[in-house]
């Protein structure tokens, strides 16, 4: 299992140290257009002098109309609005500006009628070609809306269309009066005059917007990070998406330098705190592994293994000597049971997120042989309850996570001996008892032990994280298999015995015929 | 009935044991280790079975199959070869049943059984 978290965390430090995102100007709210005003009408300009309608745009869109357009555009969006209250356009009645990110699936349609709001639609790629080529290949930019496009474009009669393209969009800008008459030359020349100071606008708007959806999408994602981060840059936290510090106490702090050469600019993540995020990941990263060593141990040790058993098999067929003979007997029998196993090991921590039919009483009697060592001299039982007299091992079948519920079962009875354990050296009267109990649509499984106990003060907390009363135990144990019963939709639970000594933990697992 | 055999099989073990115990029913057997040299042996001499293991040290069994293509036909492939494996996950069954051939997967629940397997005229079923 890939874990989440990591990967999360992996995202987000590469898009902080691509090239496109600038830590410097890192910012929530997009800068206003007119802060770029001076460069923008220094472009404007000097396309005036070098173009050679230039005259034709001084007559019919005068530097002060052109100003204001400027200053108070900062969306594609308000663009056809915007045009459309020229005085010199004020004769047309609807404009479209067309925009696609080239690459990108769709295109945007933003539109405006004279008076009325502004609208935006999305427009797919095939017909944003189409109408592209179009317009590139006519000379006069006079098109008939009966030719082309009736869904994506509102106009009626003729309309005047143009072409820019620029490096990373393809845009389309088009305008009409809503009338079947053709548009007058000086209309033409108006439209005309317009792509040249579109260009550069356009240029800057779009990328800006493209910049802007950039920032928001990591900005988000930094916002929404599960963990504290805290991004500083010469000590000074730029960026925090929490900011309560009451959280700092249990947690590791993870530092990871955002620039290879510049150490000055640092993410700080809080992570690992005590909590269940931390505990699952522990948990998921020890089972994957443990899945993977598992795999390779079987599939390496099954070779040679069999080939113990084949040879031994042979040459105690082939011996006269009966004492030579037994011995290989034994070793083949033994190089048999390593292969079991090793087999049935693999099998309990196969695919962990699948669940299968598990014949339940011989799947606990598998586990049971798992805590073998853990619970020598311990005696150990199953008893079934309701199940059927005649056939107790074959009576149930029941559809779970073989992966979550032995590691659940294997815990609860590692437990249940080291309890028992812990209360004295001679443990041949104790026992550890495993009951399953069959009900009309669950079976229960119970893991009764006789050792001391959970003391009053402690029943609250056994199934936290890091609660434990073992020298050596991680506390993990049980809030793992607490997460585990989740995951099973079910959960654990536990009792003291009475008026008996020792502890009973529980969980309930639905059964469907 | 069979006369040549080739094992490919590098668990020296099984190797081993699985000779003597084809030579015990009358056969010959050739065996090799390596699956770069096994193609050699395929490509220059007669066999009337291959027994195939997947994982060699050099070579995947498959690798070896594809070879012998440069001599046999597809339907002489899937009679000819049976392949062995400790490893049998879907994507390898899959595959074996592409090239049409049959499949025992080690360790051999029966010994007996298997031997027989090794020794049929071949082509009867598919992977087992």
């Amino acid at each position: 299992m890939e874990d989440q978290g990591f990967t999360r965390i992996k995202e987000i430090k590469k898009l902080l140290s691509s090239n496109s995102f600038e830590l410097n100007n890192f910012e929530y709210k997009a800068k206003p257009i007119r802060a770029a005003k001076s460069i923008f009408e220094k472009k404007v300009l000097i396309s005036f002098k070098i173009n050679k309608q230039s005259e034709l745009e001084q007559k019919y869109l005068h530097k002060e109309e052109l100003r204001k357009l400027l200053s108070s555009i900062s969306e594609v969006k308000e663009l056809p609005a915007a045009i459309l209250k020229l005085p010199a356009l004020s004769s047309f009645e609807a404009c479209h500006i067309l925009v696609h990110e080239k690459g990108k699936p769709v295109g945007q349609n933003y539109l405006a009628f004279h008076g009325e709001s502004e609208e935006t639609k999305l427009i797919a790629v095939q017909n944003f070609n189409s109408l592209f080529n179009l317009v590139k290949k006519s000379k006069n930019k006079i098109f008939s809306q009966s030719l082309t496009l009736k869904d994506d474009l509102s106009v009626v009669g003729n309309f005047l269309a143009k072409e820019i393209d620029l490096k990373n969009y393809s845009v389309i800008y088009l305008m009409s009066r809503n009338s079947f008459l053709p548009p007058s030359t000086e209309e033409q020349n108006e439209f005309q005059g317009l792509s040249s100071f579109l260009h550069p606008l356009l240029l800057k708007i779009l990328d800006k917007e493209k910049n802007d959806l950039k920032k928001e999408v990591l900005r988000q994602s930094l916002e929404n990070f599960p963990e504290k981060i805290t991004i500083k840059k010469n000590n000074q936290i730029v960026f925090t998406n929490k900011t309560d510090e009451t959280s700092d106490e249990n947690s590791n702090l993870m530092i990871f330098p955002l620039e290879a050469e510049d150490s000055s600019t640092i993410m700080e993540l809080s992570n690992f705190s005590k909590d269940k995020i931390s505990t699952e990941l522990y948990h998921s990263q020890r089972v994957s592994l443990l899945g993977e060593l598992l795999n390779t141990l079987q599939h390496e040790l099954s070779n040679p293994l069999f080939g113990l058993n084949l040879t031994s098999s042979i040459l105690e067929s082939e011996t006269k000597n009966e004492e030579t003979a037994g011995i290989l007997n034994e070793i083949s029998q033994n190089a048999n049971r390593s292969q079991t196993i090793i087999k049935n090991f693999s099998n309990l921590y196969n695919d962990q997120q699948e669940f299968k039919k598990v014949n339940l009483y011989r799947f606990i009697d598998e586990v049971m042989t798992l805590t073998k060592s853990e619970t020598k001299e311990i005696a150990k039982s199953i008893q079934c309850i309701g199940f059927d007299p005649k056939i107790p091992a074959d009576d149930l079948e029941i559809t779970t996570n073989p992966t979550c519920l032995t590691q659940i079962i294997f815990n609860l009875v590692i437990n249940a001996a080291q309890a028992i354990k812990e209360n004295g050296t001679d443990f041949r009267k104790n026992s550890i008892i495993v009951r399953l109990t069959k009900r009309e649509s669950q079976v229960e499984i119970e893991v009764i032990d006789d050792g001391p106990g959970v003391k009053p003060e402690d029943v609250s907390t056994i199934f936290q994280p890091f609660f434990t009363t073992k020298d050596s135990g991680t506390g993990l144990g049980l809030s793992i298999c607490q997460n585990l019963a989740h995951q099973l939709g079910s959960k654990i639970e536990f009792k003291n015995n009475s008026p008996l000594l020792g502890a009973t933990f529980s969980i309930n697992l639905p059964v469907m015929y | 009935m069979l006369k040549r055999i080739l094992l490919i099989e590098d668990e020296p073990l099984i190797q081993k044991s699985l000779k003597k115990l084809l030579e015990k029913r009358g056969v010959s057997v050739t065996v090799e280790s390596r699956g770069r040299d096994a193609i050699g042996l395929i490509l220059n001499q007669e066999f009337d079975r291959i027994i195939c293991d997947l994982m060699l040290q050099d070579i995947s069994g498959f690798d070896v199959i594809e070879e012998a293509k440069a001599r046999f036909t597809m339907a002489e492939i899937s009679k000819l070869f049976i392949i062995i494996t400790a490893y049998s996950s879907p994507h390898v069954i899959e595959k074996a049943t592409q090239y049409g051939c049959m499949l025992l997967s080690k360790p051999f629940e029966n010994i007996d059984e298997a031997l027989n397997i090794f020794l049929s005229s071949g082509g009867t079923s598919g992977p087992a």
